[in-house]
């Protein structure tokens, strides 16, 4: 115990010594060998995650069970809400789950201490008077919801013991709606008194369950003064001692300040117990042409597949990506193979599906999940820059985080501003994340797979607008290693460097150029944001002394600037020329078609651009 | 409120002038009449003193900024009292003169205004030449726009040690690029050139153009040595006073059609009368006699106290004339004022004066200007002959040569004679050789007029 006293303060002191080598602190606390998952700052944010762990328990047959704290404040947020929703799901315990129906083995435990930060939960910003009833909007059992003396140490351990007990049996979720109260303010700078009076302090005082317990205790004979007494005085010294190391312990060091941002780790060996798990069905068909080409779609499909036999960890999920094989069918057949425990729909709410990923990694599964337009990427922002990419780095590698979010962007089909956006660059800037975008057939099999097998979490970026380009892509296990751009096309006098639909745009206007005005260019496809391939973009640079940069996303703020920062920074004295980027148009994308061909760049662009600097 | 200082205006015609150094830094105490700055002048370095009492509070324009006479340039007041942020605008400039230009005989058609820079005299110290006289404005010949080049052509160039700045551009917008760099190699066939390792680092760092470079080592191979005479060699900007030496004297050999009128004086007489009479404790020098019999003759000749434009003539009705003194740097010409109205003890007075000034730097601008004809002496170097180039804004010059022993006619006999040889130069603009001619006689009969100097420096 006096260890745990010592990491945790350490913690708070931001120690070396710290349970997450002082890059947590109080708010992002972790223990995960003892399954802590980590205190979350975001409010509501630990839920979808614990939500996840859950998920995990279920798909292990583990036995063991979550406990998902959260105070009556997060009962508010959108976040929680969808994974009360997400937990209390159908398909977890009806017919879909075949032979192996059980609830989500989950307890969520409101600590309500019916303040939020000052709101009053109960009589100022919620309608109902008891959190507990919320239960009964999102499961018919009304998630066996109890409303439980919090002030007394007895009735919380009985109630958890129902609750756990429950939860074994696949009866999961519980939802414990526990009263208590706070005794301080929500911060130092907090005296409570304009949101509450002394008299309902001191009556929650009057009750304080320390005082309450330690009465029972006397009462049943098992506790008297002297030993009350040794107790507290043991304690208190027991928490000075620590509190006094963990001041004297080493501070980290200033120049590991990044260290812990990514894990170099991937699964090169998949365990025994989850390799090569037994299949419901043959693996999807997917039929190659004469010269053994296939769709980017089927390479995407294919990989999932080859990866999902490889290891039993591998689960895939998203809205509408089971029976119907997502709105591309893109996914057509994993179920078939897989089986629902493996490939499943789920409930509209990016959010969870991120966010239930997130846990789900923590607790040994390597799930791969998906967001049907990149744009709504944005609805689970959090769960994707604030938990995915963050929690190897603020558990000081406590936890690995091998997850795949695959997002598909719609630009170029004429669907209008939401359902068109080119966002990687918004995730390239959140350290912690990998960004990755291939643009054929081959790199999309091969990136996917190294993706899975990767143990960071990774946004997997797919063009709607290459879905249906073919392209050679053996039907053997290979995978593209991530952080490796690619020489689409060598040449001496200028470098185009890009991704994604970009590609296909660079390489019609390198024939273009060199018809047209006997340039030879050189075509970068960078393949992933994150980690970036520099090296390669400079070499190339330094090669041609010319270089545009494009992309289909909008200019302002793309990664093309930061690209181009580098080259300048870098690459200066290799520069014949200004190096120019091509993007969209600095707007948003409109419905129309012609308006559209006007917002997108294009090989034209390109070799516009080009002649600028020729 | 502190004290504005302004920036003075240190001759008549000054529109512009830098501080070349703050003799105070801010929070100084100041005193009345303690120097503040130094202002450069085309001419020389001036000393500027406070008015005012107190501490130098702010300094607002920095030593090496040229600005608009007038302009404020610090402040001087009490310790911890405000300053304004933004200095006021410097007064209203006094009526311009009317740009020359606009003045310049009738045209039928309308004169597009001068330049700015037009209407400030050509030659600043110049005396202030009528409207209707002055020269016409340089060329304002802009400086050339500095050569675009690409990081990577420039690059390359500082490898090879060449100068990129020769090289022909072909980007967009005329950017030498790499390949401009190559072909340019190519075509000097500076793949043939033989340079020890050595020498190219040298040349890299000091910035030499290796092109511009001939090996002296086997096989005319370029070696340390080379590159470092070619640093040496290295064209180094001139003084201030150096660069308006050259223009104003550019500008007057190529404008002014000079012709030179040599006579030969015997010196004889002169020399003995001033050899006692400096054994008596007169003390006169030879340069006096000549200055004096020089103002006499400009009275008789006001041909040489002119001054043309090649379309009108203007008299000078005095003679302010301009002594030419060499420095180590350089050269001055203090002036002499309304020297036709001095004794010559007077004119001796006011021209030791005045170069005693030239020699400490001390001449204020007005000192150096309005000249109307000059005087350059150069007896004590030992010289035969030699000519001089007008001033600006004058019409002749007077060079003046050693005095040396020679064989000379007299009576039918060969004697040794003191002889000194001078030569005047003349605008032939206005002045034709018979007038030349006639205005060195002048001098040379005065100076050789024995019973003059008798009277002047017995009397
Ligand atoms: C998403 C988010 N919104 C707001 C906050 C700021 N905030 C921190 S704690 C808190 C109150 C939380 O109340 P509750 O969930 O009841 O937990 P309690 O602190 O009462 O245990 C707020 C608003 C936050 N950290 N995260």
């Amino acid at each position: 115990m006096e260890d745990h006293v010592y990491r945790t303060i350490a913690e708070l002191f931001g120690k070396d010594d710290g349970y997450c080598r002082g890059r947590g602190g109080s708010m992002h606390i972790a223990d995960f060998r003892i399954g802590h998952l980590g205190a979350n700052a975001i409010v509501g944010g630990g839920v979808p995650i614990a939500t996840g762990a859950a998920m995990a328990q279920r798909y292990l047959e583990s036995g063991r069970v979550v406990c998902c704290f959260a105070g009556d404040g997060a009962f508010a947020n959108g976040v929680v809400l969808e994974a009360l929703n997400w937990a209390a799901q159908a398909q977890w315990t009806n017919h879909l789950a075949k032979d192996k129906p059980f609830g989500l083995p989950i307890i969520f435990a409101i600590e309500n201490n019916h303040y939020g930060m000052t709101h009053r939960s109960d009589d100022e910003v919620m309608g109902v008077r008891k959190l507990a009833q919320r239960a009964a909007g999102f499961a018919d059992n009304r998630m066996h919801a109890e409303v439980v003396n919090g002030m007394d140490v007895l009735a919380v351990r009985d109630a958890v013991a129902r609750a756990a007990e429950l939860c074994r049996q696949g009866q999961g979720p519980v939802l414990l709606d526990i009263d208590t109260y706070r005794y301080y303010g929500h911060s130092l700078s907090d005296p409570c008194v304009e949101y509450r009076t002394k008299d309902e302090q001191n009556a929650w005082r009057a009750v304080d369950p320390i005082a309450s317990f330690q009465k029972q205790l006397r009462e049943a004979g098992w506790l008297d003064d002297a030993t009350a007494a040794a107790i507290e005085t043991r304690v208190r010294e027991r928490n000075a001692r620590a509190a006094v190391r963990a001041a004297e312990a080493a501070d980290p060091a200033p120049e590991e300040v990044l260290t812990f941002l990514y894990t170099d780790t991937a699964c090169e060996t998949v365990p025994a117990e989850f390799a090569k798990p037994a299949l419901r069905g043959p693996l999807p068909e997917i039929k190659r042409d004469a010269e053994g080409r296939i769709l980017y779609k089927d390479a995407i499909r294919e990989a999932l597949a080859e990866e999902m036999a490889r290891d039993s960890r591998v689960i895939f999920y998203g809205e509408d990506v089971a029976d119907y094989g997502n709105a591309f069918k893109a996914t057509k057949g994993l179920l078939e193979t897989f089986g629902r425990r493996r490939v499943f729909n789920t409930p509209i709410s990016e959010a969870c599906i991120c966010g239930t990923a997130v846990g789900a990694a923590m607790a040994g599964l390597r799930p791969v999940v998906e967001l049907m337009y990149m744009d709504f990427a944005l609805m689970s922002s959090d769960q994707i820059s604030n938990q995915a990419a963050k929690w190897h780095y603020m558990s000081g590698a406590q936890a690995e985080l091998p997850l795949v979010i695959r997002a598909s962007v719609g630009g170029g089909k004429g669907y209008g501003g939401q359902h068109s956006q080119t966002l990687e660059s918004v995730f390239a800037h959140i350290p912690g994340l990998y960004v990755v975008y291939p643009s054929t057939a081959y790199d999309a099999k091969g990136l996917l797979k190294a993706s899975i097998r990767d143990n960071n979490p990774v946004l997997f970026v797919e063009s709607q607008l290459l879905y249906s380009e073919k392209g050679v892509v053996p039907a053997e296990d290979y995978v593209v290693p991530l952080g490796a751009a690619d020489i689409k096309r060598a040449g001496g006098d200028l470098t185009i460097v890009c991704w994604g639909p970009a590609v296909g745009d660079a390489l019609k206007a390198a024939a273009v150029l060199k018809q047209e005005n006997g340039v030879e260019t050189e075509v970068v496809d960078i393949r992933c944001l994150v980690p970036f391939d520099e090296e390669t973009v400079l070499r190339s640079v330094a090669k041609t002394g010319r270089c545009v940069v494009a992309s289909h996303a909008v200019n302002i703020g793309s990664f093309t600037g930061e690209i181009v920062s580098r080259i300048m920074e870098k690459a200066f004295d290799e520069l014949d020329a200004p190096v120019l980027r091509v993007g969209a148009k600095n707007g948003i994308a409109p419905q129309s078609h012609i308006l559209e061909a006007a917002f997108l760049p294009n090989a034209k662009d390109i070799v516009a651009a080009a002649r600028r600097i020729l | 409120m502190a004290n504005a200082l302004a920036m003075p205006k240190p001759g008549q015609f000054t529109e512009e002038c830098t501080i070349v150094k703050w003799r105070k830094k801010e929070g100084d105490p100041v005193a009345k009449g303690e120097i503040l700055f130094e202002i450069e002048t085309d001419k020389s370095n001036m000393e500027v003193e406070s008015f005012f009492e107190g501490v130098l509070l702010k300094i607002v324009v920095p030593e090496g900024v040229p600005v608009p006479v007038q302009s404020v340039v610090g402040y001087v007041g009490q310790p911890g009292e405000k300053v304004p942020d933004a200095p006021p605008s410097p007064p209203p400039k006094p009526k311009a003169a009317p740009a020359p230009e606009t003045r310049t005989a009738p045209s039928p058609t309308p004169v597009a205004p001068a330049p700015a820079r037009a209407a400030a005299p050509a030659f600043p110290g110049a005396p202030p030449p009528p409207a209707a006289l002055a020269p016409p404005p340089p060329p304002a010949a802009a400086p050339p726009a500095p050569r675009a080049i690409s990081p990577r052509a420039r690059r390359l160039a500082r490898e090879m040690a060449i100068d990129p700045a020769k090289i022909e551009g072909s980007g967009p917008n005329g950017r030498v690029v790499e390949k401009d760099v190559r072909d340019y190699l190519a075509a000097r066939g500076y793949d043939r050139l033989r340079v020890t390792p050595a020498a190219l680092e040298l040349a890299r760092r000091e910035g030499v153009d290796i092109l511009d470079v001939n090996g002296s080592g086997a096989e005319g191979r370029i070696t340390v040595e080379d590159i470092r005479n070619a640093v040496a060699e290295r064209p180094q900007p001139m003084s201030r006073m150096r660069q308006v030496i050259a223009e104003r004297l550019t500008h007057s050999f190529t404008t002014t059609p000079h012709f030179f009128v040599t006579v030969a004086v015997d010196m004889t007489d002169l020399t003995e009368v001033r050899r006692e009479a400096k054994a008596r404790g007169a003390p006169y020098t030879v340069t006096d006699c000549i200055a004096y019999a020089v103002v006499r003759a400009l009275t008789e000749f006001p041909a040489f106290n002119s001054v043309s434009d090649g379309r009108a003539v203007r008299r000078r009705t005095s003679v302010n004339l301009g002594l030419a003194v060499s420095l180590e740097n350089g050269l001055v010409v203090p002036v002499v004022r309304r020297a036709q109205d001095l004794s010559f003890a007077e004119l001796r007075a006011a021209s030791v004066a005045l170069v005693a000034k030239a020699r400490e730097g001390k001449l204020t601008p007005d000192e150096m200007t309005g000249g109307t004809f000059t005087i350059s002496n150069m007896g004590m170097l030992d010289v035969e002959n030699f000519t001089a180039i007008i001033n600006p804004g004058e019409s002749g010059i007077l060079a003046v040569s050693s005095t040396l022993p020679r064989p000379w006619v007299r009576d039918g006999r060969i004697v040794v004679r003191q002889i000194m040889k001078m030569t005047v130069s003349a605008d032939h603009r206005l002045i034709d050789g018979a007038t030349a001619a006639g205005f060195v006689n002048a001098i040379r009969k005065r100076l050789e007029d024995r019973t003059l100097w008798t009277n002047l420096m017995w009397s």
